[in-house]
């Protein structure tokens, strides 16, 4: 997709420029609520005798890892440990980069769900069809049991979205899966913002309340009215601060990624278009259904596609989704990665990643499991701006890993371990280190943990 | 059926392991591995004969005048068994116009009978086929605290009705509520239990030829369905049961069977809070006969594949992967009262049999071929040819 990259720019400079004067609002910035995160001290650990997958689709055999400082310190056939390390037999094991979820409510919609009562609920701000300006971190409860499910899934990143009602629904974030008390203390540090804009089906849905929009096509008239007005925004620095139109500015600068809701082709055509006419960056539809119909153009638009496996026909534009979504973008080098949206499949996305696969192999596209791993790994962090730090197995990369019990796309196969920047914060074997949250503690469950 | 018309274009689709002859009466399959005999177990031959199973047996000769299918020493199953779905009563979840399960708005209750809004035409009932499914219950589903009406059971045959079974179960949903209270619900079950002048299905649960289907998920609801077996002596299928855990010795005793979503490891509503990703080995730990079902989307959308992987699942919490495997075989078959014709691979049972690629339990697993009551199943569905337009270049 082209980013209108000279206007923009020169917008941003001239704005500033302006208001270093102080006679205009303030520079731009969606700085807010920081980040208090601090990884957890960790002993130095060496992995030894694993098979190694790195996300990026490559395989070591009995391998041996290294992590000193929270990082990625070394790893290959021959290490020789430091005489502090813990040693992790990895016999019969497979080490995989943490899984990365770019499609939560987590937080949010907590569980347990109970539709009599808004009490659980704060996943769309239904005021407004257009919200640019809430934040989703301020809404977010970091005692959902859910959190605690996916950890021993082996998630150690995850962004939380707004919901698809609104058809711009406002800024997501991304968050590291370790227990706090606050969303600050989880927020990933230096992650950009995620915007969330929605199509079809659900924003028009406000039409049940007798509001608008009602159609698809005063949903694409609202959001392109939107762009406009945050186009215009930018260029008069004496308008009064919007922080709602602050986000979308920043998404034309391209400093927000762009995450769109959206299911049938047709949607998705429509709003790469108007990415184009507007100047930003679509990141990802999301759900994406129909993706597979638009492979070619998704690739060109290099517009990543995050899916379920094989969700279909609850919904009328839901109704075309096939099982060989996921393999049919890869097979035409269209960029692929599998969400969870549901905290049942949150917790299993290497499940959801062998069930895809499989149906991909049954039509003829064999994609090799290491490949395919890059979906739930390396690719969502790209997606999510945070490939330099994580997301693959590679020297230097913070020691985001998950140590599995046997084949991760096994369905018998368990996350033994799973350490976040080399911090062991799940141990399948040690109760005191599965946290459950507040929520479930007194509850009716007994020991083991899930 | 939708894919008796297109059968031709479904050629493309044929897994080179086997040619199907469609109109063959009989059928042999060889060199199968039944599920789960030990590694170093013979191979089996399968024979069937309109339609049914006339011979297991280790002998290899061939016979020329039948359909002969190499298995090549792959697994084969019976076709699975969903022991809860609403297959043939609703297309798509959002348009009202496609469904049929519930009978609130008609205040019918109990008399609420699914059989007459059956679609035998549904597209996903060529889907369930191909997911490996040859059995399905398909239910009423609606409100809580009260009945919802009478299933039926499905044998998802290609050359005949459907509808194998009308009035399989009388369906009774205790549970959460976001009004009232859930003891109103059963204070009007023993009223309705205790009426001498019962309405029709009523009477038929009183006199034991329908079971009684109540849906629980907490434990003192479980209870609840307990204490009503233990009153009435009538026949109880419990589904749902993500706390029947807590009361595995209890419902043993009271021959209650438990219909579980196999793979449920969320607190994902207050009554299910309690719930455990072993659930359902440790029901089948203490003696509790257990089937299994899907859930959310996938109830009824991906009524095969979400109930068998989930079943996968189940064994990496403990349960053993015979037990995974009869819960949606020989188990059901049981259960819903179809064991004579269904429910595992011997003589004399309806020649519904599927040929798995590996481990059925795994979700890297695929039906190489399923058949049910001895016809092919095309892979000719909705799905299928939407496959077929899009596949991409590179796999044709």
């Amino acid at each position: 997709m082209k980013l209108n990259v000279l206007s923009s720019s020169a917008i941003a400079v001239f704005a500033t420029a302006i208001a270093g004067c102080g006679e205009t609002r303030p520079a731009p910035t969606l700085d807010a609520f920081e980040s208090t995160y601090e990884p957890r001290p960790s002993p130095p650990y060496i992995i030894q005798n694993v098979t190694l997958l790195d996300g990026l689709g490559g395989e070591i055999a009995a391998a041996n890892l290294l992590i000193s400082d929270g990082k990625i310190a070394e790893f290959g056939a021959d290490i020789s440990a430091p005489e502090d390390a813990e040693i992790i037999d990895g016999t019969g094991r497979t080490l995989t980069p943490g899984i990365i979820d770019v499609h939560t409510h987590y937080g949010t919609a907590s569980l347990p769900y109970a539709v009599g009562t808004p009490d659980h609920w704060d996943v769309n701000e239904a005021s407004n069809p257009i919200t640019p300006g809430v934040r989703i971190e301020t809404a977010f409860n970091p005692q959902d049991p859910a959190l605690f499910y996916a950890l021993s899934g082996g998630v150690t990143t995850f962004q939380v979205l707004p919901g698809s009602r609104n058809a711009i629904g406002g800024l997501g974030v991304t968050m590291k899966n370790v227990p706090g008390l606050t969303a600050q203390s989880m927020k990933y540090p230096g992650a950009p913002y995620g915007l969330k804009m929605a199509c079809g089906e659900n924003p028009k849905a406000y039409s049940i309340e007798s509001r608008a929009p009602y159609s698809r096509m005063g949903v694409v008239a609202l959001q392109r009215q939107a762009w406009q007005d945050a186009q215009d925004y930018a260029n008069d620095p004496n308008a009064p601060q919007d922080f709602g139109l602050d986000v979308l500015a920043a998404a034309l600068r391209g400093e927000v990624k762009v995450h769109s809701h959206c299911y049938r082709a047709d949607d998705m055509s429509v709003m790469m278009d108007m990415a184009n006419e507007f100047g930003f960056e679509i990141a990802a539809f999301h759900h994406a259904v129909e993706a597979y119909k638009i492979p070619e153009r998704l690739a060109d638009e290099k517009v990543c596609s995050a899916v379920w496996s094989d969700w279909w026909g609850w919904k009328l534009e839901a109704f075309d989704g096939i099982p060989e979504n996921a393999a049919f973008l890869h097979a035409s080098d269209a960029c692929v990665v599998m969400h969870s949206d549901v905290p049942a499949l949150g917790g299993r996305l290497n499940i959801e990643v062998a069930k895809a696969v499989a149906a991909g192999r049954n039509a003829g596209v064999d994609i090799s499991l290491p490949t395919a791993l890059a979906w739930i790994t390396s690719e969502p962090a790209r997606l999510l701006g945070i490939e330099d730090e994580t997301g693959s197995i590679t020297i230097g990369k913070n020691a985001d890993l998950v140590l599995w019990s046997g084949d991760p796309f096994s369905v018998t196969s368990r996350a033994d371990l799973v350490f976040v920047d080399g911090a062991l914060i799940y141990d399948r074997s040690d109760p005191d280190r599965q946290p459950r949250g507040d929520f479930m503690t007194g509850q009716p469950v007994m020991d083991p943990a899930p | 059926m939708i894919f008796r018309a297109i059968a031709g274009l479904a050629i493309f689709w044929i897994a080179p392991l086997f040619a199907v002859q469609a109109t063959a009466q009989d059928l042999i399959i060889e060199n199968a591995r039944l599920a789960y005999a030990d590694d170093d177990s013979e191979l089996v031959k399968i024979s069937v004969t309109d339609g049914r199973i006339t011979d297991v047996s280790p002998d290899l000769t061939a016979q020329d005048s039948t359909r002969r299918v190499d298995a090549a020493g792959n697994f084969v199953t019976p076709a699975l068994m969903n022991s809860m779905t609403q297959l043939g009563l609703i297309e798509l979840f959002s348009v009202n116009e496609t469904r049929d399960s519930s009978g609130d708005e008609h205040d019918l209750g109990a008399a609420f009978d699914v059989q007459y809004g059956l679609n035998e035409n549904s597209i996903l009932v060529d889907i369930a086929r191909q997911e490996g499914l040859g059995w399905a219950v398909t239910l009423p589903d609606g409100g809580n605290g009260k009945f919802t009406g009478l299933g039926a059971i499905l044998h998802l045959r290609t050359d005949g009705s459907i509808l194998h079974k009308s009035h399989a179960g009388l369906v009774f949903r205790s549970g959460e509520m976001t009004g009232g209270s859930r003891a109103a619900g059963w204070t009007a079950l023993h009223d309705a239990l205790s009426d001498g002048d019962a309405e029709a299905p009523v009477t038929e649960v009183l006199a034991g030829t329908v079971p009684l289907i109540i849906t629980a998920s907490r434990e003192s609801d479980i209870a609840q369905a307990i204490a009503i077996r233990e009153k009435y002596g009538i026949r109880i299928i419990l589904i749902g049961g993500e706390e029947a855990w807590r009361l595995a010795p209890e419902l043993a005793a009271a021959d209650i069977p438990v219909v579980l979503v196999p793979h449920n490891h969320l607190p994902s509503s207050y009554d299910t809070i309690g719930v455990r990703a072993d659930n359902a080995a440790l029901l089948h730990e203490a003696g509790v006969s257990i089937a299994f079902c899907a859930d959310s989307i996938f109830v009824s959308h991906n009524a095969g594949n979400a109930m068998r992987v989930g079943a996968g699942i189940a064994t990496a919490y403990g349960l053993d992967r015979q037990a995974a495997l009869d819960a949606m075989t020989r188990n059901p078959a049981r259960i819903w009262g179809v064991e004579a014709g269904y429910g595992a691979i011997e003589a004399g049972k309806s020649a519904d049999l599927v040929i798995w690629s590996g481990d059925p339990l795994e979700a890297l697993t695929q039906p190489v071929a399923v058949y049910i009551a001895g016809e092919a199943v095309t892979n000719a569905s909705r799905h299928q040819l939407l496959r077929e337009t899009y596949l991409p270049e590179t796999a044709r």
